[in-house]
């Protein structure tokens, strides 16, 4: 069952009046609960492509589907609500708000909807995922007060507050040391596997490109490999189900 | 919600000098522009007061009492029907004094000098003599019944010391030549914003002195318990009278001329005969105080409005930069599902809160000065005297004013914001993601 | 004894010679009005009035006056010093006006109202009226340095004139008043004034100069002299107010 699809996805950028193509042409489909790593040398699309599944920037032409949705036309106010509601963020630099200490960065994409949950339920719910983050004694510090690999967990445990269906981690480890950036890569698929969350991951880094179910390689915008479980994949979710 | 004013106050704190800075410049513009409210609010009372106090009433009536020969005489000889009238009203009375004055010649070891001399019944007005500023000798000389009290500079340019004699040269009410001896009581500071202030003689004396007979009088005034029902009062006393006494047409409403020269007028253009009463108010005499009043009340609004132009570009500025700072937070958390809208709040509800500061703040500072001001005792040989309570300056903020400059604030403050709040709402969140800082 | 007798007869006779000799003051009050009015012809004179206060310099004013007594007119005006040049009075019906060419405006004034500060009230340049004012309370005969000499005390007889008691000293043989003492309600000295140098006016005679010391401030006096008193006909444009104003240009 296909999560999302890319249908013949293009990014053109303008830069002034010159149009720099992104992303060339791309199709892909991903599975429910994988743990997929996009591939790729700097410069070859995967931030576009990221972008463009996590609706924070929409397609040139062609169309991402997201749980079999079409997104193309949608409103801004539309797509930040899907945003909140089916897709979680891990960026490269971490991007905890400054002014929030480490339970209330988590607790924040939860009081931007409206949900049903109790208050009890949500601060056992956040404590959960510091505990599973490992980051119990630092709850009440500030991201300044916290190491890379620290910032990049509660980070993790935001993007999973709202229990989304996938979580985009744009090249979580590249301002990590190796010895962090791996054990990043294992916590993330640890609660893949916990969670059935659908992950997706862009790195450059060939050594936690293995780790992953799915892996897309990308060069110049343009599929090179996509392969799931050792065999290549069509580029279209397969239809009827 | 709660989370965005919970992060917008956050972010105030976050550069706490640039937000300090901010808030202070509206504090500062919020200070001064109380205080010259304070200032404004007060200032019509004290002068009111202060000359009610000087004039002994704030409602006055004078006798005229045209003679056969065509002549004017300006006393009141019998104010049973007066007194009857304002008794069976039911105005805010606290008293009624009797004065009569004029305006004569002291001689003393040859130097001469003019001077307005007021006589009252002492031992009726004794609240006046608490509030003179007896510099040197003693209000009880008054029992003298030639006792008279000068200003300190009078005394000086007459080289006149207590208990000093002196005499007069004046006019009775009907224009005949007399002369009369004072006796120095007291010394009395000056109220330099006033002029010359008058002397001050015993009521018996100064009618003896006019010609008059006992129980006549120039002027009667009604000492209110209040200023605010000085006009309705005198309307009330005026429609009441007018069945009774040929009054003057009072034209207090006319604004444009002058309130002497429409004296003035009354007396020659209209035909009349026998006794007539003018009825007048201390707004009538003191119009211009309030004019002052309105003029330092535009001022004062003006300054807001000049000093927040300024400050607003100091908002905008601020704010502009403020936006820059966190593009990329903008950005994360327009990733996590804040819509468009959200952000917006966020920047107004910061700017709202460092308008609230600042007004807070400026407020605070405004009591506290004159809390200050209030403690200093000027005196009552100042020459802002007349504008201040016993000596002291006093403030009176109206609340509707507090809250008109609080709105102005509040509006001015999310206007500066609002373009930047607008740029923040709307930028990209990919684009912003992309920025390094 | 006869001779005696003689003496007491002579006595009684001479006591009633004298008492026949009193006159009617009254009427005398009223010849010394006509002295001062000019009832059947005009009258012009040019004031020299110099005034001393004890500490400031001598103020001298020079002005002339025109008059009409029998329409109880005159213009007065000044021509010294230079900065009160064109200021006037003019009385018209009842009224005294002070025309000040500054502001180019007439106020009220009076006939009580001292001239530019001196001793010197606007009545005491116009025509007179004694009698009509003043009743004589008492009476003596006296002598002012070699003139014998009418002593009479003046009360007035209502309660709008300046002084509510004068003395005049007036010559016996022509009833001109050498000496005048005016005093106030409250019965005080206020003023003293000395008239001399009688000039014949056309058939009347006025002081030539007066000399008015004041009482109260002690020090204070106002010597007016009149120069070139003259009876001619005036124009009657001279008692408006467009003549002081055309006067000041
Ligand atoms: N906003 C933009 N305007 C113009 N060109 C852009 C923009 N964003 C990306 N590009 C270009 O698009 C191409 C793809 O960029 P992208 O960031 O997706 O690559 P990437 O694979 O994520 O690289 P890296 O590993 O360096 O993050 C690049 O050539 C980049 O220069
Ligand atoms: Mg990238």
């Amino acid at each position: 069952m296909g999560i999302i699809e890319l249908q013949d996805v293009q990014k053109v950028y303008q830069l002034g009046k010159v149009e720099v193509p992104a992303v060339k042409g791309v199709s892909f489909c991903i599975e429910k609960g994988d743990f997929i790593s996009i591939a790729g040398p700097s410069g070859s699309g995967k931030t576009t492509i990221l972008n463009m599944i996590g609706l924070i920037d929409q397609a040139t032409s062609g169309e991402v589907l997201i749980d079999g949705r079409p997104t193309s036309k949608l409103k801004d106010a539309e797509l930040t609500r899907m945003r909140h509601e089916t897709l979680g963020f891990i960026f490269q630099s971490f991007n905890l708000i400054p002014v929030l200490n480490v339970w209330e960065n988590i607790e924040f994409p939860l009081l931007l909807g409206k949900t049903r949950v109790s208050k009890a339920e949500k601060a056992g719910w956040i404590d959960h995922l510091i505990e599973e983050v490992g980051l119990t004694e630092w709850r009440k510090h500030k991201p300044n007060e916290l190491s890379g690999g620290q910032r990049q967990r509660v980070a993790i445990a935001r993007a999973l507050v709202t229990k989304p269906q996938i979580v985009l981690a744009d090249e979580p480890t590249a301002n990590l040391d190796s010895a962090t950036g791996e054990q990043i890569i294992e916590l993330m698929k640890r609660i893949n596997r916990e969670l059935e969350t659908t992950f997706i991951f862009s790195t450059h880094d060939a050594k936690i490109v293995d780790i992953a179910d799915h892996i897309i390689r990308l060069r110049d915008g343009l599929i090179t490999e996509n392969v799931r479980r050792g065999t290549p994949v069509g580029a279209a979710c397969p239809t009827g189900n | 919600m709660i989370q965005e004013i919970n992060i917008a106050l956050r972010n105030l704190n976050r550069q706490k000098k640039r937000s300090f800075l901010l808030a202070g410049a509206i504090a500062f513009g919020i200070m001064i522009v109380t205080l010259i409210n304070g200032f404004s609010g007060s200032f019509v009372e004290n002068v009111n007061e202060n000359f009610s106090h000087l004039m002994a009433g704030h409602i006055f009536i004078e006798g005229v009492e045209k003679t056969t020969t065509g002549r004017n005489y300006y006393f009141i000889s019998d104010d049973k029907i007066l007194i009857d009238t304002i008794e069976s009203l039911d105005l805010p009375l606290q008293f009624i004094t009797k004065r009569s004055e004029f305006s004569g010649n002291l001689v003393y070891n040859g130097k001469t000098l003019q001077q307005n001399i007021v006589g009252a019944d002492w031992s009726k007005e004794n609240y006046f003599s608490e509030r003179m500023m007896i510099l040197d000798g003693s209000f009880d000389n008054m029992s003298e019944p030639q006792a008279i009290i000068l200003s300190k500079e009078v005394a000086d340019r007459l080289s006149l010391g207590i208990g000093d004699r002196m005499l007069v040269r004046m006019k009775t009410y009907t224009g005949q030549q007399n002369l009369g001896e004072f006796v120095l009581a007291a010394i009395i500071a000056d109220p330099g914003l006033i002029g010359s202030m008058s002397a001050y003689a015993n009521l018996d004396y100064v009618n003896q002195l006019l010609n008059l007979q006992t129980g006549e009088y120039k002027i009667m005034g009604l000492y209110l318990s209040s200023m605010k029902p000085i006009d309705t009062a005198a309307d009330t006393l005026y429609k009441a009278l007018e069945g009774k006494v040929q009054l003057f047409t009072r034209d207090s409403d006319d604004e444009e001329t002058n309130f002497v020269e429409a004296m003035m007028q009354q007396g020659k253009e209209e035909e009349w005969e026998g006794l007539r009463y003018r009825l007048y108010t201390l707004n009538d005499i003191l119009s211009e105080v309030q004019d002052l009043v309105n003029v330092l009340d535009t001022a004062s609004l003006v300054i807001l409005l000049v000093l927040f132009v300024i400050i607003m570009v100091g908002i905008t500025n601020t704010f502009r930069m403020v936006m820059l700072e966190r593009v990329r937070e903008i950005g994360t958390i327009r990733a996590l599902g804040v819509q468009k809208k959200g952000v917006l709040r966020l920047f107004l509800f910061e700017a709202l809160f460092v308008g609230l500061l600042g007004f807070t703040a400026g407020l605070a500072s405004a009591g506290i000065i004159m809390a200050v001001l209030h403690q200093i005792n000027w005196g009552m040989d100042t020459p802002i005297f007349i504008l201040l309570k016993n000596g002291h300056m006093t403030f009176k903020l109206l609340p509707w004013q507090v809250i008109m400059n609080l709105l102005v604030v509040t509006a001015l403050t999310l206007l500066a914001a609002w373009s930047p709040a607008r740029k923040a709402a709307n930028l990209e969140p990919a684009h912003a993601l992309r920025v390094q800082n | 004894m006869r001779k005696i007798a003689t003496v007491l007869i002579l006595l009684m006779v001479m006591s009633v010679a004298l008492t026949a000799a009193e006159p009617d003051f009254q009427e005398m009050l009223r010849k010394i009005d006509d002295m001062g009015n000019f009832a059947d012809s005009d009258f012009y004179a040019e004031y020299t009035l110099t005034s001393q206060k004890p500490g400031e310099p001598v103020a001298v004013t020079k002005a002339q006056m025109f008059r009409r007594d029998r329409n109880e007119q005159f213009v007065f005006i000044i021509l010294e010093p230079q900065e009160d040049s064109g200021k006037g009075y003019l009385k018209v019906d009842d009224n005294v006006w002070i025309y000040d060419p500054q502001s180019r405006a007439f106020n009220h004034s009076s006939l009580k109202e001292e001239i530019q500060n001196t001793d010197t009230k606007n009545s005491d340049l116009t025509s007179s009226s004694l009698a009509e004012d003043y009743t004589v309370t008492r009476s003596a005969e006296g002598t002012l340095g070699a003139f014998p000499v009418w002593i009479l005390e003046l009360t007035a007889r209502n309660n709008e004139v300046s002084y509510a008691k004068i003395i005049i000293w007036v010559h016996k043989a022509s009833s001109l008043i050498l000496k005048e003492e005016d005093y106030s309600v409250s019965n005080r000295l206020l003023r003293t004034v000395a008239y001399s140098s009688y000039m014949k006016v056309g058939d009347k005679f006025l002081p030539g100069v007066i000399t008015q010391v004041d009482n109260v401030a002690i020090g204070e006096r106002t010597i007016v002299q009149m120069a070139n008193p003259s009876v001619a006909v005036i124009p009657n444009d001279r008692f408006t107010k467009s003549f002081l104003e055309r006067a000041s240009n």
